[in-house]
């Protein structure tokens, strides 16, 4: 008895100890920690190719100062306590200098933990949990919007366009609940706008009573906050359903903003609005550059995350190449001198509003015709005019 | 039992020499997971195996124990060695009043009761945004210590999740030989002969549920403050449930050396099939194992991997 | 208010029949299957895949659906369930435990479903999406239609249990395994067919919610403890037990999440207490025959 299970605790440590770490010396590694496996794996895969894509660009170019990027994914499943551990092989690997990915609130919290206490410096590409930086950790750098920044041009938009009221049709889970608490909740009481929160279950399949409350308030506007494709697809079924119709309907992006909303809702998907990170500043070359790219090799158009994605690899092939050493400290110290323009609009790191190392990220409104999700305000940025709801028939 | 007080020693005096000695973060991860998960398998084994009483919804006992723990040191920095134990009192004499009730049912509607129990604390824990915060979790805050050391690195983790474990193990193997313990088994043999003989059943069940869960609840205490990060989704969950009871099945339920044999093969498993390249691209391929393994040891193998290993023994020794 | 009932009853219709093949299962073998929600998993697959093919409205792929339900529920039962019945109940509740956890993640392989969400949308799909007005009330179509299905089968799956050689044998081998033998009925055979029957509704239930839930491999989970609060509440092996369960459960559901505050979040809740009460005050359920 002693003798085997001594022999498995032998077996075990050996096998975990021959991870190999060997680190080339002409190549950078950077490290992310994806939900690559679970109900989140459509997310992994976004990240996982619009950071490919953004490696070989670079490594295509001549590299980071000749040395070319590698990129080490690990699955968190999108569990914090996997998370924890994926991000903790990562960083057991001496040759990662850096760390991005997350997605999730949970996990981008856990992995900035952990980036914290072994001083290697973490750029938050899209998870959205705001406590990330609000904990004034300074390893950990956030170039995309926070929760609670996501409807920051919704609230320009409510300022020259004063709803009634508002009916939100909130997400149970951290990513609502920051939506409504760092955004929403405080902004719509001192704009002093009529605004009530229905909460409902993740995955939840019957949504039809829901819709059927918030009709009984005739709201002008309804907000809905979808963490994933299938959510935002079943609000809109139950919308129809319930015969619920406001003058607008508005996603606060995740589940909103994606492709899969449009493929799965269909026809209904038209007219809905959303409201979050920006996908990027059409504008520029660059960015159409990328997107007709992007396009060709995977089939369909690149959202927000694929941008951010995309965006992040740059950012850290900036610091990279500012950066005085190839250590950790060196790279972090480059990070926090970020300033420059990317696909994604600016990028420079600040500390503000309880926030540190967050970037003023930009976000908009965009909306769904035809399939296609264009920007529709601040009129800046819109690439069309916004469109109001033609109800349901 | 002087075995395994022996086997228990020699293997913690090892894993306390050697760990340090090898270890990165990475391997560092992998043990304090298999020691908590071998806790957690006791805890379950205690209720389940021991006296037969099938539940899952162990995950709520965890989760008291987690977001207690978490509370309070976040709150007021009590000592580990005290706020573990809260957890498990909490755990304990919550579910004590649950007890009573549940113990009402039988066998499989044990089962599903507990189960349905834990869902309703799952989703109340996921909306009681003033008290746990809700979807969004809470972070570790302050520092813990444990019998007056800081618990901050992994290394010191390590050494208190090894203490832990030890004492959890002993602590079970210890109960088992008592006369308590054989209450349970009594209990679970035949509920009605031990009446006959002037057990009260209910009494002895308590007293099980209690103490498993206050194990739950102590593991799950330092699970969150190990994590330092804890939310409904990783505490309450029916898939910790089943994990915490799959550990011990697949180790082999009803013994000591089951939820130690079971958390460092599954986990092992896990991290070891996560990192084959070519099996990248079927990232479910683990729990399909999983899956499977669990349903052949339940046909053919229910002692779990003990019995495989005494079989494979007795084998050997007809040979010889 | 009476919009509200409507809506209840057909999402009723809908749990009563994923709760029948539970009941059969559970009521009759004694067997707590914990792959049931897979079995509907199965069906929404099914149907999607045929309409992706084949082009073949969903409502007709239901006889492929039943048979292939049907014979992945009997393989299950005969390999694996049946062998650990000897060992007890507990038994079989961690084997199908396990059998669920496989059963989803094979589901969730590329071949299959994948890990992501699937839709079964279409141009020339006559279900996406549509709506009946019938005097003022709107229905759900798949849901309606499904309804009536409902009806229908449990018509026949009476008439099958209690009239046809078949149905009697299947009750034999449920009550007194060891009379059934003697009589000459092959008792492991016949147990192989109920569970496979109960399966086959499963999958059914499936086929008609595939036109309005979304498809993925873990969906069995939402469907499962509901089935079970059902089968409890309506008594176990009782087929109007599990009708007028399913339709109680979906009207207190709807009720409670469009009246009461805060009841949306808390709606699943609802069935779990209405769950506890029951197996704890009145075990046998509605029209049971006692646990």
């Amino acid at each position: 008895m002693i003798k085997k299970s001594a022999l498995l605790l032998a077996a075990m440590i050996a096998v975990a100890a021959s991870a190999p770490a060997a680190a080339a010396d002409d190549v950078i590694k950077i490290g992310a920690v994806l939900p690559m496996t679970g109900n989140a794996a459509v997310f992994g895969e976004k990240f996982q190719q619009a950071y490919t894509m953004a490696v070989d660009e670079i490594n295509a170019a001549g590299g980071v100062n000749g040395k070319k990027l590698q990129l080490v994914i690990e699955d968190s499943q999108e569990k914090p306590q996997i998370g924890k551990t994926a991000t903790e092989k990562l960083v057991s690997d001496k040759a990662i200098l850096v760390l991005t990915g997350g997605r999730s609130s949970g996990v981008t919290l856990v992995e900035a933990q952990v980036a914290e206490e072994n001083k290697i410096p973490y750029l938050i590409d899209h998870g959205s949990s705001d406590l990330a930086t609000r904990s004034g950790y300074e390893y950990v750098f956030r170039m995309n919007p926070t929760a609670g920044m996501y409807t920051n041009a919704l609230q320009s938009y409510f300022d020259e366009n004063k709803p009634a009221n508002v009916v939100h049709i909130n997400v149970d889970n951290a990513y609502g609940e920051a939506i409504y608490e760092y955004g929403l909740k405080d902004y719509m009481k001192n704009a002093g706008i009529d605004y009530s929160v229905i909460k409902y279950k993740a995955g939840e399949l019957d949504l039809k009573p829901i819709m059927v409350r918030a009709k009984s308030s005739n709201p002008q506007v309804v907000i809905m906050t979808a963490g994933d494709d299938n959510d935002a697809t079943q609000l809109m079924k139950a919308a129809k359903e319930a015969d619920l119709s406001p003058e607008l309907f508005v996603g606060t992006g995740a589940g909103h903003s994606i492709q899969g909303f449009a493929t799965q809702a269909g026809a209904l998907a038209e007219t809905v609005l959303t409201a979050g990170p920006w996908h990027g500043d059409v504008s520029q070359d660059a960015f159409q550059k990328f997107h007709d790219g992007f396009t060709t090799t995977h089939g369909h158009e690149p959202g927000e995350h694929e941008v951010e994605g995309y965006t992040a690899i740059y950012v850290l092939a900036d610091a990279l190449s500012r950066t005085k050493k190839l250590d950790r400290d060196s790279v972090r110290d480059a990070l926090a001198e970020t300033d420059m323009n990317t696909i994604f609009g600016p990028v420079k790191f600040e500390n503000f509003d309880g926030y540190t190392n967050q970037n003023r990220a930009i976000t908009d409104v965009s909306q769904w015709i035809d399939g296609k999700m264009r920007t529709v305000f601040p009129k800046e940025a819109a690439q069309q005019e916004l469109v109001k709801f033609k109800g349901w028939n | 039992m002087r075995l395994t007080l022996l086997t228990t020693l020699v293997i913690a005096v090892a894993l306390a020499i050697v760990v340090p000695m090898v270890a990165d973060l990475h391997i560092y991860s992998i043990v304090i997971t298999v020691l908590i998960w071998t806790m957690f398998g006791h805890s379950w084994n205690l209720l389940g195996g021991y006296t037969g009483q099938v539940s899952f919804g162990h995950a709520m006992f965890l989760g008291i124990g987690a977001y207690t723990s978490m509370l309070i040191v976040n709150a007021v920095n009590l000592d580990m060695a005290v706020t573990l134990l809260l957890g498990g009192l909490l755990a304990g004499i919550v579910l004590l009043g649950v007890g009573f009730l549940i113990f009402r049912l039988k066998g499989p509607y044990f089962a599903l009761g507990t189960l349905a129990f834990a869902e309703i604390i799952h989703i109340v824990a996921r909306n009681m945004k003033g008290v746990t915060n809700g979807g969004e979790g809470i972070m570790l805050m302050s520092r813990p210590t444990f019998f007056g050391f800081t618990v901050f690195t992994k290394t010191e983790y390590f050494y208190v999740a090894l203490l832990l474990a030890v004492a959890v193990t002993l602590f079970t193997a210890y109960l088992m030989r008592s006369k308590t313990g054989y209450t349970f088994i009594a209990v679970r043999e035949d509920q009605d002969s031990a009446e006959a003989m002037g057990m009260n059943s209910t009494v002895v069940k308590s007293k099980a549920l209690f103490i498993s869960a206050f194990l739950a609840g102590l593991a799950g205490g330092f699970y969150g403050l190990y994590n330092k990060f804890i939310d409904p989704d990783m505490t309450f969950t029916v898939h910790m449930s089943i994990e915490m009871i799959f550990v011990t099945v697949i180790g082999g339920i009803g013994t000591i050396a089951g939820p130690v044999i079971g958390s460092a093969l599954l986990i092992w498993l896990q991290d070891y099939l996560k990192s084959l390249e070519f099996l990248q691209a079927f990232s479910s391929l683990y729990l399909i194992v999983y899956g499977l393994l669990i349903m052949l040891v339940i046909v053919y193998l229910p002692g779990g991997l003990v019995e495989g290993l005494q079989r494979i023994r007795s084998f050997f020794k007809k040979e010889a | 208010m009476l919009q509200t009932f409507v809506d209840g009853l057909m999402i009723g219709g809908v749990y009563a029949i994923i709760a029948l093949g539970l009941t059969l299962i559970f009521g009759v073998m004694r067997v707590i299957n914990m792959t049931h929600g897979e079995f509907v998993m199965i069906g929404m697959f099914t149907s999607y895949f045929i309409f992706k093919k084949l082009g073949i409205d969903p409502f007709l792929s239901i006889a492929v659906t039943t048979l292939v339900c049907f014979f992945i529920g009997y393989f299950l039962y005969s390999a694996f369930v049946s062998k650990a019945q000897k060992a007890g109940e507990e038994n079989t509740l961690l084997l199908t435990a396990g059998a669920s956890i496989l059963m989803v993640n094979v589901a969730a392989l590329p071949y299959f479903l994948g890990p992501n969400f699937s839709r079964l949308t279409g141009d020339n799909l006559y279900w996406e999406n549509r709506l009946w007005n019938v005097g003022g009330i709107t229905l759900n179509a798949s849901l309606a239609v499904g309804f009536v299905l409902t009806a229908v089968l449990i018509l026949c799956l009476s008439i099958f249990l209690r009239k046809t050689d078949t149905g009697l044998a299947m009750r034999a081998a449920a009550q007194r395994p060891l009379a059934a033998r003697i009589v000459g009925i092959n008792v492991p055979f016949i147990s192989g067919i109920t569970f496979g029957l109960g399966a086959a509704f499963a999958g059914i239930a499936g086929n008609v919610l595939s036109t309005s839930y979304p498809i993925y491999a873990s969906i069995g989970s939402l469907f499962l403890v509901k089935a079970f609060v059902i089968v409890v509440l309506g008594g176990m092996g009782s087929i109007p037990g599990a009708a007028l369960g399913g339709l109680v459960l979906g009207v207190t559901e709807s009720f409670g999440a469009t009246y009461i505050p805060g009841g949306t979040a808390y709606r699943d809740v609802f069935g779990l207490v209405i769950f506890l009460l029951v197996l704890l005050y009145r075990p046998q359920g509605l029209f049971g025959r006692g646990v």
